[in-house]
């Protein structure tokens, strides 16, 4: 069909004849002096007394503006965050038990000295490949020997062997003793002797628990219920445990993987809930 | 079109004799039997299943998968496939590695890969849904052509022509087949569409050239006659024209530009300090969120839409951004006749009884005549039946008188149709009253005259014409009284009501009739050629007075583009009186401005002494135009506010139109003729007419009005503007989220938080939820002022201009920020961190290997803990952000009022807010979207961004409620987009 040619052969002059359309209008590409024109100009217009597209007073009004509303946006929010942080208990955490991530409760290790890695790697014997680890799992067990352990707040619990039921604000006292005489800082924590003990600790949390599962480990039993709840108490301290690696093999990448084991964990490896892993290579 | 290679083989290849074999041969050829014959229809039925219909076969388009492919993987798709590529690759890394994969990464690249595919299904449909429209609008302007067949003049689809017709070929008509000239007037031809040559050439029946493309008895197919007229016997047709074979010829070549970044992403990546990949799809998420998806899917949707409307009102557009260009029209060069006038001559002032009688002039004629009581008017009436040439074609009786063909001329036509409205039954008036002699008019004896013999057996002469020739041969004059023998004061009146006819613009007759006595019988032997009967000493009947009135709906048009800041200019070949009386009469010309000449009459004071402060409206006449500078036609053009140029032949119409341009107007021309084709094509809009118009007119026109109908231009203004305000809305709807989208990752950075906001569900914003709403605005209605405003400056008014950015990012992008972080801290505070403990927490927050991070009230985190955490923060921030864009939605619907006044009659849009809402909750609650870094979120986080929506909805009512309060005030220069 006719039209149909003749339309495409259009489309295809059809820019040249713009062109050809602004040069006949007589409007030009404008220079660089052009530019710099209406860039000056644009700073200072000294007809109309404009600085930057706005008269002096337009610039008061549009700075006074912009401070208007941005202390108004900023009023509102801070308005909405005191009403928030009124509502919300300072003491307990909004958001507890069913509702809470952290309903399976998380577990860390020792010694950690660089928090970016979870290989553990020595040479046995020689303290300077391990002096590190050993400063920083003194200075956690330090954390839990010198502190206040007596006080209104705080309770014996040597001869709780059950489930708490009362006075549970009160925080029962983890004694370091509990952890055993194998792995202790005269014997270097057993990196002297390439048997090195890590420390496991339960995350603190609002969640109570059951039996601690049968892992070799100092104390013996594990984490003992009488630890929970967590109610954020002054003077808690997480329970912590050692394990110690009688015999690694020199030499061989150890992968650990320490699972906590009570009714209420649940072990999932993509979310690595109730569960910590770490490395250990001794050389 | 046509490239060198292609013509050279064409000029070996072409073997034509039929230019060279003498017209008889060529008669046999085709078994016609005579030229004025043509051929008969079964010939020209046999010819038709022969050779087939005289079109090209569409050159091959581009396959539908292709099509498909190159939407699929070209541009952004391109960017997206690989990161959603990388995303896999990451995944397949890490599978090798620990032979459990990231999941997540796994889930990232699926994402993408569903919104590359989603939205390239989308941006397709939509692109071959417009070019559907455009093709059906092709097919719309009908191809005709004049063909002798069965020795009848036939009018026919060129597509029925076939070889051997004889076709009528006349200036102004593409030639609608190869054709062997056999007879010509003045016949020229524009070859540029088949040799690139501009130059008309002239064509005749003589053979010059062996070569077919150069002999002069040779006119082509597409080719377009520009001047004069010719007679052709049809050759070729179809694909065997040799246009067609030209059009196989040319090959595309098709080169599509990938506008390809990812060298220099992969850079900035390694020196961010990310590992490659996280990096990568970060990046993607900040490209994802700054680039406005919807608005390609906006832009198609608006111009198909608008083309649909257009097309419902009787525009067809040619190309789609032409639609654009319209509104911002400052400049409407108008033609008067047939665009701003009716295109017919009509009755519209009649003279008898001593009173100027007005006749109703509307397209319909719905109005009774008053005039007809009057007695006076049945002498009238009679004379106008009878001396009258003009006839209705048979076979019309059901069709509307006005609509009715007619043979004769244009102002006999009006007194016929205007006899047969007030009187009726002319022809059958005519039967009963039989003509005797005729003498028609001719320019010498300016008069016509018929004599008849009566009913009642009586011979009447009937003469009408030029008035002053009239009254120069009578001698009484009838009135409600009776017959009186003229004098001073009949001759007073007559001249006063003549020049008061006269200077209405309008075509004045006269008219006369005398009762013929012995020997003036039935029988009498009447010569027309030497007259033998009396033409002087007649009765004086009247005077009719007639025009060609305005359509009844350009004053109202015309009084919306001067309140839209439009001037109207007429541009007319007709004589300046009529043209400054039309103008008057459709509002080109307001009663309150007057031309020089007007001035000096109203003050009594020569025309040379007028103050030019005074003039605001002139007339100018072709003539003085072409002795005018263009430096005085520039100031005429500036320092008139109402101009009407008249007696200017079409070239000067191009002139005019620079002049507009060099003002800095977007000019808007119509045009019918040949001639009018370079002021089309120099115009920023032109526009042809589809009934009036001439096939070349029509080509270079970027819109046909198919109704010839000025106001539709209006129309096509006002939907051009609409289109313009609309995208403006959806680009301030879509660049709004991008603030709270890229907030995050600012303040993740400057503050060490942890992050509050993750890729995917920016990509869910962007290329989901934001999605449809952005498109929904598409479908806006137009806001009352749309016709009231100032055009658009195209040069400095741009679609997207610091005002729209200072209010879609700075007000209410930030309000929207406000939501998202509120919503992340409380989400924090109520899991236990509050907003100190997370400034400067990032490092330890994203260390894999702390699995024991307190928060403020002493509870310990795990690394997977945390991460948990942190999604349920993004899904609160999407969530929050899904809310305020509910309100952001609703205020961008609307740019100055208020949305009470305007009404949430965009019923897509009110299902756009509901989509949205719909897809947020899948998104939340669909059990395998913790995949994607998206977690499930408890009820009440839902409402808590609802007050802040309300607040947003309520400032920006506020911002326009002062807009609206101080027109052109601070708030309008600073916040009005």
């Amino acid at each position: 069909m006719a039209s149909h040619v003749s339309a495409s052969a259009y489309s295809a002059t059809s820019s040249a004849l713009y062109q050809s359309t602004i040069a006949s209008t007589g409007i030009q590409r404008e220079t660089f002096a052009d530019r710099l024109e209406q860039t000056k100009n644009w700073l200072y217009n000294a007809e109309e007394n404009l600085i930057m597209g706005r008269s002096a007073f337009d610039w008061l009004f549009y700075i006074a503006g912009i401070i208007v509303f941005l202390c108004a946006l900023v009023g509102m929010s801070a308005a909405f965050c005191a009403i928030f942080y009124w509502v919300i208990d300072w003491n307990d955490p909004t958001l507890q038990g069913p509702s809470s991530i952290l309903q399976v409760p998380g577990m860390g290790f020792r010694p950690q000295p660089d928090v970016s890695s979870t290989l553990i790697r020595f040479i046995k014997g020689d303290a300077t490949t391990y002096y590190h680890y050993l400063d920083h799992i003194e200075s956690y067990i330090q954390y839990y020997e010198y502190t206040l352990k007596q006080g209104d707040n705080f309770k014996d619990c040597i001869d709780e062997h059950k489930r708490r039921t009362k006075e549970l604000d009160k925080v029962c006292v983890f004694e370091v003793e509990q952890l055993g005489g194998s792995c202790v800082k005269q014997q270097n924590y057993g990196f002297d002797d390439g048997q090195p003990c890590i420390l496991l600790k339960l995350n603190r949390d609002p969640a109570t628990r059951e039996n601690m599962g049968e892992i070799l480990i100092f104390p013996e039993g594990g984490f003992h219920f009488k630890y929970f709840p967590f109610r954020n108490q002054q003077g808690y301290r997480s329970p912590i445990a050692f394990l110690r690696f009688e015999n690694p093999h020199p030499g061989i990448l150890l992968m650990m993987t320490c699972k906590a084991y009570a009714r209420n964990i649940i072990h999932d490896h993509v979310e690595r809930l109730g569960q910590v892993s770490f490395e250990v290579l001794v050389d | 079109m046509a490239k060198k290679p292609g013509l050279s083989e064409l000029k070996t290849e072409l073997e034509l004799d039929e230019h060279m074999i003498t017209i008889e041969e060529l008669c046999a050829r085709y078994d016609i039997e005579s030229i004025d014959q043509g051929l008969t229809s079964e010939q020209a039925k046999e010819h038709l299943t022969r050779y087939g219909k005289n079109q090209l076969t569409p050159p091959k388009t581009t396959p539908m998968w292709v099509k498909f492919l190159r939407t699929m993987f070209t541009g952004f798709a391109l960017l997206l496939w690989l990161g959603s590529a990388l995303c896999f690759l990451a995944y397949f890394i890490s599978l090798l590695e620990t032979e459990k994969g990231e999941t997540d990464n796994l889930g990232l690249g699926l994402v993408l890969m569903a919104v590359v595919i989603i939205t390239g299904l989308f941006t397709f449909y939509q692109e071959s849904k417009s070019s559907s429209i455009m093709e059906s609008f092709k097919h719309l302007v009908p191809q005709n052509a004049v063909v002798i067949r069965n020795g009848e003049v036939q009018n026919i689809d060129t597509k029925e022509i076939v070889v051997g017709d004889i076709v009528k070929v006349k200036f102004g008509d593409a030639v609608p087949a190869d054709l062997r000239i056999i007879e010509s007037h003045g016949f020229k031809v524009d070859n540029s569409s088949l040799t690139g040559e501009s130059e008309p050439q002239s064509r005749s029946s003589e053979y010059t050239h062996k070569n077919p493309l150069e002999t002069k008895n040779l006119a082509f197919f597409s080719t377009n006659a520009v001047e004069g007229t010719a007679t052709g016997i049809c050759i070729l047709t179809g694909d065997r024209t040799v246009m067609g074979r030209i059009a196989g010829l040319a090959s595309g070549l098709e080169s599509g530009v990938a506008l390809f970044l990812g060298i220099g992403f992969g850079i900035i990546a390694f020196a961010l300090g990310y590992s490659w990949i996280k990096a990568i799809v970060f990046l993607i998420g900040i490209i994802v969120a700054n680039v406005p998806e919807g608005l390609l899917a906006t832009v198609t949707v608006c111009l198909t839409l608008t083309a649909k409307r257009m097309a419902h009102k009787n525009c067809l557009v040619k190309n789609l951004e032409a639609v654009e260009t319209l509104g911002s029209t400052s400049t409407i060069c108008s033609d008067k006749t047939g665009t701003l006038t009716q295109n017919r001559m009509t009755v519209a002032h009649m003279w008898f009884d001593n009173e100027i009688w007005e006749a109703d002039t509307s397209e319909q004629q719905l109005r009774g005549n008053e005039f007809t009581k009057h007695k006076g008017w049945e002498p009238l009436s009679r004379v106008a039946m009878l001396c009258n040439r003009a006839a209705f074609i048979g076979g019309q009786e059901n069709v509307p008188i006005l609509k009715r063909e007619c043979n004769g001329d244009a102002s006999e036509v009006a007194l016929l149709k205007c006899v047969e409205l007030t009187v009726g039954n002319v022809s059958e008036v005519q039967k009963a009253n039989p003509k005797l002699v005729e003498i028609p008019f001719n320019s010498a004896n300016k008069f016509q005259v018929s004599i008849h013999h009566l009913e009642d057996g009586t011979v009447l002469l009937v003469m009408k014409g030029a008035p002053e020739r009239i009254l120069e041969r009578c001698i009484t004059f009838v009135d409600k009284s009776g017959n009186h023998p003229i004098n001073q004061s009949f001759i007073d009146s007559f001249d006063a009501a003549y020049l008061d006819l006269g200077g209405r613009g309008e075509r004045v007759l006269g008219f006369a009739d005398k009762v013929l006595k012995h020997p003036f019988t039935p029988n009498f032997a009447y010569d027309a050629d030497d007259p033998n009967f009396p033409l002087t000493e007649l009765r004086f009947v009247g005077l009719m007075a007639l025009i060609d009135p305005p359509r009844a709906a350009v004053p109202d048009a015309v009084e919306k583009c001067r309140s839209a800041g439009i001037k109207v200019i007429m541009v007319t070949g007709d004589h300046p009186i009529t043209a400054h009386a039309i103008a008057k009469g459709v509002g080109i010309i307001t009663p309150f401005c007057m031309t020089k000449e007007e001035v000096a009459e109203l003050k009594g004071i020569p025309v040379a002494e007028v103050d030019q402060q005074d003039v605001k409206a002139i007339v100018v006449q072709g003539e003085e135009l072409k002795e005018m500078s263009p430096e005085q036609l520039d100031f005429t053009l500036q320092h008139h506010q109402e101009i009407v140029f008249a007696r200017t032949s079409p070239q000067q119409k191009l002139i005019i139109v620079e002049g507009c341009q060099r003002a800095g107007a977007i000019v808007a021309v119509t045009g019918d003729g040949v001639n009018d084709s370079p002021a089309l094509k120099q115009a920023d809009i032109g526009v042809a007419m589809g009934i009036a118009g001439s096939d070349v007119s029509k080509q270079a026109a970027d819109m046909i009005l198919l109704d010839d109908n000025f106001a539709s231009i209006v129309l096509g203004v006002e939907e051009g503007r609409l289109i313009f305000d609309n995208l403006k809305k959806s680009i301030a709807y879509t660049l709004t989220s991008n603030i709270p989208e890229i907030t995050p990752f600012l303040l993740f950075i400057v503050l060490s938080i942890p992050l509050p906001l993750g890729v995917v569900c920016i990509l869910f914003i962007d290329l989901g939820t934001d999605m449809y709403p952005a498109i929904s605005l598409a479908y806006e209605g137009s806001e009352l002022d749309i016709m009231k405003r100032r055009p658009r400056n195209a040069k400095t008014d741009k679609l997207v201009n610091e005002r729209l950015i200072s209010l879609a990012y700075g007000m209410i992008g930030f309000m929207q920020a406000a939501t998202g972080f509120f919503m992340y801290f409380v989400i924090m505070a109520e899991n236990g961190f509050y907003m100190k403990k997370l400034v400067g927490l990032r490092q330890m927050w994203d260390a894999v290997a702390i699995n024991d991070l307190q928060d403020s009230y002493g509870q310990e985190w795990t690394y997977s803990q945390r991460k948990k955490l942190e999604q349920t923060c993004y899904t609160s921030f999407f969530v929050s952000i899904v809310i305020v864009q509910w309100a952001d939605l609703i205020i961008s619907k609307t740019r100055r009022l208020s949305v009470f006044t305007h009404g949430m009659r965009n019923w897509v849009l009110n299902s756009a807010l509901v989509f949205e809402t719909i897809l947020a909750l899948l998104i939340v609650y669909l059990p395998f979207m913790s995949y994607l870094k998206v977690r499930y979120l408890r009820a009440e986080y839902w409402f808590l961004p609802m007050p802040w929506s309300l607040l947003l909805f309520t400032y920006d009512e506020c911002r326009r409620y002062v807009l609206r309060l101080h027109p052109l005030g601070f708030m309008e220069r600073e916040t009005y987009y």
